[in-house]
């Protein structure tokens, strides 16, 4: 494939939010089309998500050098919310009802990307349809030793993703890495 | 047929809106609140134009048709999307209306509502369209 000269300005790593919008739309579709069910598709939604979140934790953690060693649910949550979030997704998202002594939270995105033309059929009602980022958070935190349990919901006017910390990993490599 | 006589003079009229697809089927349409009574008339109008629609898209120039047809009571406006989707306007001919830039305006909010709409990726192709975006307009549009 010859490289074609870039025109001047055009940042070619950035592509148009519709685009991306629109890709994991159909994604989704065909996923369902394929799986038939939405208990499945929420899985491998989550599975595609956790393979992407393993590579992003090093892209992250290497261009971002002030992030420091979270010791606990409250950085953790921090770091995610207004360093990683906006970082991939160019959207901030805040941080609500914590629970289970501090060992669970939400991540609201009030404009998720993802969903920007979406309105899910009452059918679909229980397919969590951003849950690529749940899986996408779950891979990152476990490339990072944390183990975690992460679920988005969409709510009619955001995405919730709820977190849920479980253990520290004691093995050196995260389970997707065997 | 009696025209009601709950349609406010001084508002734009707007009736009726409603999009057609390529091989006329019915995508989507909304009717104001003031026209409920009017319902099967208003509706009869405003598909009886779309032959008149097709005659002009034949002869047109750009997306915009303009004024269509209009009889004692009602008359209206369409609109073509380079892909053959039809937008169709009814208003009332007793209210204040609404001026050629103001319409134009109008199927140009209608078609960007669409286009968000048929981004969904749950929409059939040649589907009726259920979307917040077209109905977020069409209460715009009937609120002036």
């Amino acid at each position: 494939m010859s490289k074609q000269p870039k025109p001047a300005g055009v940042d070619s790593r950035k592509m148009s939010a519709e685009l991306f919008s629109l890709t994991y739309g159909s994604l989704v579709a065909e996923l369902l089309k394929d799986y038939e069910d939405t208990k499945q598709v929420n899985q491998q939604l989550d599975k595609i998500g956790f393979n992407m979140g393993i590579r992003l934790a090093d892209d992250f953690l290497s261009k971002q050098a002030t992030v420091p060693k979270c010791t606990d649910c409250r950085q953790m949550a921090d770091v995610l919310a207004k360093t990683a979030i906006p970082a991939y997704l160019g959207v901030p998202a805040t941080i609500s009802s914590w629970g289970n002594s501090d060992r669970e939270f939400s991540l609201v995105l009030e404009n998720n990307p993802l969903t920007e033309f979406v309105e899910l059929p009452p059918n679909l009602s229980t397919l969590h349809y951003s849950q690529v980022l749940a899986g996408a958070i779950r891979g990152g935190l476990e490339a990072v030793h944390i183990k975690v349990i992460t679920t988005a919901t969409e709510n009619p006017s955001n995405t919730e993703i709820r977190v849920r910390f479980i253990e520290i990993l004691k093995d050196n490599l995260p389970a997707g890495e065997e | 047929m009696n025209l009601p006589t709950d349609l406010r003079p001084t508002g734009s009229g707007a009736l009726y809106l409603s999009i057609v697809g390529r091989n006329n089927t019915p995508l989507w349409s909304a009717l104001a609140e003031g026209a409920q009574r009017n319902a099967y008339n208003i509706q009869m109008f405003g598909y009886s134009s779309l032959d008149i629609v097709d005659e002009k898209c034949i002869k047109a120039t750009e997306n915009y048709l303009g004024q269509i047809y209009s009889d004692y009571f009602f008359k209206t406006f369409a609109y073509v999307s380079s892909t053959g989707v039809k937008f169709v306007f009814v208003t009332d001919t007793k209210s204040q209306g609404l001026t050629d830039p103001e319409v134009r305006l109008l199927f140009k909010r209608l078609h960007t509502a669409y286009c968000q709409a048929i981004s969904n990726p749950f929409h059939q192709a040649k589907a009726p369209i259920k979307s917040k975006f077209l109905t977020e307009v069409a209460d715009q549009i009937f609120a002036q």
